[in-house]
């Protein structure tokens, strides 16, 4: 189970302004799977994208691979999460050899 | 400059970058405060065919410290919208735009406030956590769909611009007044003088690298800006609503300071040419006292000053009370023109009062602007001090102009000279009786005087933008 770490919470620009609820909501509700879909899977397969980017993408990326740690964004929420067995499935799911930038590995393996 | 691209980062997002804030007891409106923070620096105005705007995807915030903590009970918060009526133009108007609705106007940006009682910096980024304490927000819409004037493109295109702009100042009913949009820079300064090794062209004969004197070059003289202006009752930004009529009581002094934030991930998909943003809101620019991260903070460090609240200033404590400004000029300007200031290695107790604390009672007469021990970047304004509408001292307090900065901070304020002085060691004096200025410490300055055309007497202040036709000249 994951172990949640920090959390920060707030609202969209546009929910802000409005006073209501907001889009952090909204993107929670993006059809990601359950951990317990993704479970059954050996690993991810290699596609091309089915659809345009969502506006409010769920973002994550590996923070600590050594101590597992990896930061959730959603909407204007963002949780740090230690999780070994999804840091691991995003290693393994970076791009092998990737050319880094500036020195540093990119955004999914720092 | 003041604030204009002050920082490594935010020296490459100019739709963020906060240039200058601004804080007076109105002087045509005295029972009101003007609040005026600037955006989108050294624009030249023939800037086509994307002429100038604020950012869709920033929150511009004005920030107001009325307790003497160093975090924000209220903040007015700005958020813009802009809408393309026809795609398949490359002009941004069609026509001649004759009024806000007009129809050749192609490109039209609108815009909404918002008030926040509470800490509102805790909506935004990871430095503030505290989940419970944004739920306590109060926010209340105060606008929404407020139009901006379009840019000053030119006598065809924006042919009686002074009626367009001043439809564009709107009312909010309570007394309140806004204004978002292009203006005239009102920050004067000699920009190529200042940081080729801090040469001020008046006293350049006496610089390590002399040449002839000359008049200063006023390098903002046809640069426009984009300013979000507010006017709001005094009553509204103190505690209990009161009207501070005793300039000597504490809770006479607000605090004041403005920031821009953007998400913390932003993803370019050029399959669909969208572009997604992720993630908290994190504060990228922030300003209280013009020229406190462009000379005081270094630059290893501008970056983060900028991204951090002015709560946590004392960070930077050491930079203000052994400020390299002030170890420079000795060297820049030998031969015994700051003898006194070359000698003097304490800890600069005065700039820590102008910049971080407020001036307490006693160190000039008939004037107090502290707000307590918490070390925050602030401008702090006198609320019970009356605006000079009589020959005004640009110079403000060291002018012997209580309404002037430090107290705040007008649209004409020759803020570089006086910050200059007081660098040089003018205001040491008023802590340490013993310590004798240099006498140059007084004369400190770049020879300019800000022309009449950039200002009017009346909201929003800074004067309508130049045209880009008729800027530059030749």
């Amino acid at each position: 189970m994951a172990d949640r770490k920090t959390g920060d919470g707030g609202l969209t620009r546009l929910s802000f302004i409005k006073a209501s609820a907001g889009l952090a909501a909204g993107a929670a509700a993006i059809g990601v799977p359950g951990a317990a879909a993704l479970a059954g899977e050996e690993k991810g397969v290699a596609i091309d994208p089915s659809s345009p980017s969502p506006s409010e993408p769920v973002m994550a990326y590996v923070r600590d691979a050594e101590r597992g740690e990896v930061t959730v964004m959603s909407g204007t929420d963002e949780t740090t999460y230690r999780d070994r067995a999804l840091t691991q499935r995003l290693l393994d799911a970076a791009p092998q050899g990737s050319t880094t930038n500036g020195g540093v590995n990119d955004v999914l393996a720092p | 400059m003041s604030s204009h691209r002050e920082a490594p980062e935010i020296s490459k997002d100019p739709v963020a970058d906060n240039t200058d804030v601004y804080a007076f007891v109105s002087p045509d409106s005295p029972e009101t405060v003007t609040l005026i923070s600037n955006f989108v620096p050294l624009q030249d105005p023939p800037g086509g065919p994307n002429f100038f705007e604020f950012g869709d995807d920033v929150i511009y915030s004005i920030y107001i410290d009325n307790d003497g903590d160093g975090v924000p009970e209220i903040s007015y918060v700005f958020t813009f919208n802009t809408q393309l009526r026809n795609p398949d133009t490359f002009l941004y108007n069609t026509g001649p735009i004759t009024s806000l609705e007009s129809p050749n106007w192609n490109k039209r940006q609108f815009f909404s406030v918002a008030r926040v009682d509470g800490d509102d910096t805790t909506r935004f980024g990871t430095s503030s956590s505290n989940r419970d304490d944004a739920a306590k927000l109060k926010t209340r819409l105060l606008g929404d769909g407020l139009a901006c004037p379009p840019c000053n493109i030119g006598p065809r295109s924006t042919p009686n611009y002074g009626a367009l702009a001043e439809a564009a100042v709107h009312n909010l009913g309570d007394g309140v007044k806004v204004f978002a949009g292009q203006r005239t820079d009102g920050f004067y300064v000699d920009l190529g003088a200042i940081f080729d090794l801090a040469d001020l062209r008046p006293f350049q004969n006496l610089h390590l690298i002399p040449s002839p004197t000359a008049a200063g070059v006023d390098a903002t003289k046809t640069l426009n800006i984009h300013t979000i202006a507010l006017q709001v009752p005094i009553s509204h930004l103190t505690p209990n609503r009161t009207v501070p009529k005793n300039p000597q009581n504490g809770s006479a002094v607000i605090g004041v300071w403005s920031a821009a934030s953007r998400r913390k991930v932003r993803m370019i998909d050029n399959d669909d040419d969208g572009r997604s943003e992720s993630g908290p809101w994190v504060q990228v620019s922030r300003l209280g006292n013009p020229l406190f991260n462009e000379v005081v903070v270094p630059l290893g460090e501008k970056d983060r000053w900028n991204a951090l609240y002015p709560a946590g200033d004392k960070a930077f404590l050491k930079y203000v009370q052994h400020p390299e400004l002030s170890k420079l000029l000795p060297v820049l300007y030998p031969k015994e023109v700051f003898p006194h200031l070359a000698a003097l290695s304490k800890p600069r107790g005065d700039l820590v009062a102008i910049l971080l604390t407020g001036l307490p009672p006693g160190v000039v007469p008939g004037f107090q602007n502290y707000t307590g021990k918490v070390l925050a970047d602030q401008l702090r304004l006198n609320l019970a001090i009356p605006p000079t509408k009589s020959n005004p001292s640009r110079y403000g307090l060291l002018g012997g102009d209580l309404a002037g900065f430090p107290n705040g901070r007008r649209v004409a304020d020759d803020v570089v000279s006086i910050e200059l002085r007081a660098f040089a060691g003018l205001t040491y004096a008023l802590i340490d009786k013993s310590y004798k200025p240099d006498a140059a410490a007084g004369l400190l300055t770049e020879g300019l005087a800000p022309a009449a055309n950039r200002y009017q007497d009346t909201f929003p202040y800074l004067a309508p933008p130049l045209d880009g036709f008729d800027t530059p000249s030749s």
